[in-house]
């Protein structure tokens, strides 16, 4: 018996494991982004303040969801990657600057002479056109010979837009990666070079960058560079978006370089981690202000970078790894390593201790989801117990009278009869009806319409307070209770009518005892080990099935949290009543099992 | 040498059914589930927006008919469309019945029943063939205001179903039953019996495509475990046991919250891989006692594929108790359904009674509660008592 526990135990262990992966499974497979409705609204306004892009970052980090889902490679990623990234950013990037910059920027790149050089005639015949003085004839000539002339159309140095899908990917790629490519960052704000090959056809389109790394410029030469050579290949310099891919990395720094505060707001920790939360709060908030304009000049870009390239020489142990953190990383640094190791009933930080599973945050109730259950656990808890022992109650002697009377007419048929319709009676039927008319909704006041209690129990006696509960709880436990009085009492019938026709019962009539202490004495106890048996697996589905019941006498219990999160896409309270309701059922299983060699010694799990 | 006689022994079925309909519940609650389906698929000719017969200055013409093939009656959706060939087909179907009736007389038992199951597979495929063809035609053809042309022109000569879907006044609010509206019509000018009437479509399909789904998967699932045994058995076992945690219905509703718009045929797919423990479990155990038996391993020792020997000799033996609990999970997935739709989670473009209920909760209107509780309950409860039926039917301890 022993072993066969144990047995048990461990098998429950990787069950356990299972279940878990399938509620993470579960909730990553869910559409559209994790907090959903949250989100939605505020993807929108993300494009449009910098604030709300800020709060979003911070839900991520928070939720985890800036990390990939399963392996995470970001040690492997390279700097080249992250310019591909930048530079696809940077192509959308519309007039983020101001005119005279933009026009002094064009004209510093090819473009831009190219096209003066090219227009030249055109423009001065332009300018001639513009002269006020010029009589009907003349007019009509120099607009002729504008017409004939061809019109050299040097696209400024704005490569094609990239697909909007891209850009957002991009951005989002950039700002889940962190901490991590902020080494990277530092390198590009003050070395990127977007220099291509003057002879590609198209040479603003899709010319990759070349780093100004490989040919080997100083931080200042390379701003001001026009063109560059290597290997004697002269490459032409994109001035504006090599600015502008600086800039998005100068402003990407000022927000990946932030550190993951130790104590969030609300919660609490000791002096030592206080003290080094608020250090890092000060960091953050110092480095948040080292980005440049777009129209600045060259000295502020010079500066800024140089408050980088300090910081970095200062903080750059942060980014070492060795190989065995490197490896560890792949498998623990990701959404789902996290989510198990906050699972797990016990932590190594600071030292081993047993603590509860912490099952994340709620996104509606700003709180953990731990909390919030716990608060609306009671109400389910209290109303389940109340009608699972009346339905022991009420269904145990209706089954025994049916095996006792077996075939009679109303004791057996008719009950059996009266119960499946009650069976087949849909729950919120029953309890719309009972609502509208035994309370003063519509029928006569009998009963309150709904809610767990009156408004105010401060003012009540404590006596007052529980009959006020159980008053409030007599129309939900009557929904919960009647459909569950078939299965059980049908359960009992079976169960004793299989007793009655053995041996030992025979034998007991035989020896002269009266019927019902035959029943009640050596029938009932054998005849209702499978009811009790049942008692562990019923419980957690009661709690799964009074979500109609709280939802129609709002009753704030798990039910209607389960429904609210799922209306409201709360992912954290619905994995985490998902989670508990499946550990109780298989808690439940166990318990049936167990207690069904208990007070059965025939059966033998050994 | 002429063959003597064969004495003709009913097959299992006919026993079963013999036994069946010696129960008057279970034979009551079995034609209110036929008379259920009658409704489901009889609808239009019931209640429909375009008449029978039309006759203007272009001629005559009869719309009712096309529209069931081209325009799908009240509620735009695949069910109906669905149902619609099932009206479609249904009296070619008889037809051809009664001729193969006829045919067979003569034949004996076994042989009669394979021709009459051929017949069956066959029109099962071109109901199906027609549906899915139906199903992709777009667009369909617009219909004409044929009420209010009736009403305008003078000359036009029309013959329309009994019911109103829709009343045309729409500012009178609720109105009580009267002759022209059975049950009377709700706030937003919809006839109540009409949307009743449709909602047993949803109703019905859902019981029966969510269990043939969950049957589906359930059976392959236990019968392979079964059937091979060892690890594979074992792994399908602590699947199984991973997939009972976790209770059906929340199950269900996550499934449904993931949704942004929930659609039926969503619903139907969420409650069938919900659900499939039950038969996989039950055809398991029927496998394990089979498998060793002498049958089997005769099937087995003459050589046939395995598969032929899970679905000719083994599975034909274990359709009882799969049967029972078919009939029950309709009723389950009826329940299911209904509950969706009335917490709000349901197809919003279907009119299920669920939907109707809450409505009536949220108006106000007990009316619309009591039918549409009670179509719920009638339902539920003839599926319940009509599996119930066939669970004592089946059980050879109780026969009679």
């Amino acid at each position: 018996m022993f072993r066969y526990i144990i047995k048990r135990l461990l098998i429950m262990i990787p069950t356990l494991f299972a279940i878990a992966v399938i509620v993470f499974a579960l909730i990553n497979a869910a559409p559209g982004t994790p907090g959903g409705d949250l989100n939605s609204s505020g993807n929108q306004q993300a494009n449009e303040s910098a604030n709300a892009r800020e709060g979003y970052r911070l839900f991520k980090e928070q939720y985890n969801l800036d990390k990939p889902v399963l392996l995470n490679f970001r040690s492997r990623l390279t700097r080249s990657r992250v310019e591909r990234e930048l530079e696809t950013i940077a192509r959308n990037m519309g007039s983020g600057l101001l005119g005279e910059v933009e026009a002094r920027l064009v004209a510093e790149s090819v473009a831009g002479t190219i096209g003066a050089i090219a227009n030249a005639d055109y423009n001065s015949l332009q300018s001639q056109l513009a002269d006020p003085d010029l009589d009907d004839t003349e007019r009509q000539a120099l607009q002729t010979r504008l017409q004939n002339m061809a019109f050299v159309d040097v696209q400024p140095p704005r490569p094609s837009r990239p697909p909007q899908g891209r850009v957002f990917r991009a951005e989002e790629r950039v700002e889940n990666w962190g901490q991590d490519i902020v080494p990277f960052l530092v390198t590009i704000a003050n070395e990127y070079l977007y220099a291509v090959e003057p002879d590609t056809d198209d040479r603003w389109n899709d010319g990759r960058a070349m780093l100004a790394r490989d040919v080997g410029l100083a931080p200042e030469e390379s701003l001001a560079a026009r063109s560059v050579t290597r290997d004697g290949t002269s490459y032409e310099v994109n001035a504006l978006l090599t600015r502008k891919v600086r800039f998005l990395a100068a402003q990407r720094l000022s927000v990946n370089a932030r550190r993951r505060l130790l104590i969030r707001p609300g919660e609490r920790g000791t002096d030592e981690e206080i003290e080094r939360n608020r250090a890092i709060q000060r960091e953050n908030n110092e480095i948040s202000d080292w980005t440049w304009e777009m129209n600045a000049t060259d000295d502020e870009i010079l500066a800024v970078n140089a408050q980088w390239l300090a910081w970095h020489a200062e903080h750059h142990e942060r980014w070492e790894r060795n190989f065995g953190q490197q490896v560890a990383r792949i498998f623990l640094d990701t959404r789902f390593a996290l989510y198990m190791g906050k699972l797990l009933p016990f932590s190594f930080k600071p030292n081993f201790h047993f603590r509860a599973p912490d099952l994340g945050t709620s996104m509606r109730f700003r709180r953990p989801v731990n909390e919030v259950i716990g608060e609306h656990w009671r109400y389910s808890i209290l109303l389940s117990v109340i009608s699972l022992l009346l339905a022991y109650f009420i269904s145990v002697p209706l089954g025994v009278l049916g095996a006792v009377k077996q075939g009679h007419p109303i004791a057996d048929r008719g009950i059996g009869i009266a119960l499946f319709v009650l069976y087949s009676l849909p729950a919120f039927f029953v309890a719309t009806l009972l609502q509208t008319y035994l309370t003063k909704a519509k029928g006569i006041d009998l009963f309150p319409v709904s809610d767990f209690q009156s408004g105010d129990p401060m003012g009540m006696t404590m006596f007052q307070n529980w009959k006020d509960v159980l008053w409030h709880l007599v129309l939900p436990v009557i929904c919960l209770t009647y459909a569950s009085l078939a299965v059980l009492s049908r359960y009992a019938r079976t169960g004793l009518l299989d007793v009655v026709r053995s041996d030992y019962i025979r034998t007991a009539r035989a020896k002269g005892l009266p019927e019902w202490i035959v029943i009640i004495k050596h029938a009932v106890r054998n005849g209702m080990i499978p009811i009790l048996t049942l008692l562990g697996t019923t419980l957690p589905v009661l709690i799964g099935g009074s979500i109609v019941i709280e939802y129609i006498f709002s009753i704030d219990g798990m039910g209607a949290l389960m429904l609210q999160s799922i209306l409201q896409r709360d992912y954290n309270v619905m994995m985490g009543v998902l989670l508990i309701s499946a550990v109780l059922t298989l808690f439940g299983i166990l318990a049936s099992d167990i207690s069904y060699a208990l007070v059965d010694p025939r059966i033998n799990f050994d | 040498m002429a063959a003597a006689p064969q004495r003709e022994y009913p097959s299992y079925w006919a026993i079963v059914w013999e036994q069946f309909r010696k129960q008057r519940t279970s034979m009551i609650a079995l034609y209110t589930v036929v008379l259920l389906f009658v409704i489901a698929i009889y609808a239009p000719v019931l209640s429909s927006s375009v008449p029978f017969i039309w006759r203007d200055e272009s001629g005559l013409s009869f719309p009712w008919f096309r529209s069931l093939l081209f325009n799908r009656n009240l509620f735009d959706g695949s069910i109906d469309i669905f149902f619609n060939m099932l009206l479609v087909l249904s009296p070619f179907f008889l037809v051809s019945r009664l001729v193969l009736g006829r045919r067979i007389r003569d034949l004996e038992t076994r042989k009669a029943s394979k021709v009459e199951n051929q017949h069956l597979a066959v029109w099962a495929m071109i109901l199906i063939g027609l549906f899915l063809i139906m199903n992709s035609i777009e667009p369909r053809v617009a219909v004409p205001e044929y009420r209010e042309l009736a009403a305008a022109g003078a000359d036009t000569f029309s013959l329309f179903p009994p019911l109103r879907i829709q009343c045309s006044d729409t500012l009178h609010g609720a109105t009580g039953p009267g002759l022209s509206h059975l049950l009377g019509i709700d706030d937003a000018g919809r006839d109540i019996f009409v949307r009743m009437v449709y909602g047993t479509r949803v109703s019905l399909s859902v019981g029966v495509i969510a269990v043939s789904i969950y049957i589906t998967i359930g059976t392959t699932v236990g019968a392979v475990a079964g059937y091979f045994g060892g690890t594979t058995d074992m792994v399908a076992q602590r699947f199984i046991e991973i997939f009972l945690c976790f209770p059906s219905f929340f199950l269900i509703l996550t499934f449904t919250g993931f949704l942004r718009q929930p659609s039926i045929i969503w619903i139907m797919v969420f409650i069938g891989i919900v659900r499939w423990t039950g038969p996989a479990r039950l055809v398991r155990g029927e496998f394990l006692r089979l498998k060793n038996i002498d049958f089997v391993t005769a099937a087995r020792a003459s050589g046939l594929t395995n598969t032929r020997v899970i679905f000719r000799h083994v599975l034909p033996n274990a359709m009882g108790p799969l049967l029972v609990n078919a009939t029950f999970g309709v009723a389950a997935a009826i329940l299911v359904e209904s509950t969706l739709s009335f917490l709000g989670l349901g197809d919003p473009t279907l009119p299920s009674w669920g939907r109707i209920l809450s409505y009536g909760r949220a108006t106000g209107d007990t009316r619309m509660m009591l039918i549409a509780g009670f179509a719920i309950f009638v339902t539920v409860s003839a599926f319940n008592l009509s599996g119930e039926g066939f669970r004592d039917a089946l059980d050879p301890k109780l026969r009679r």
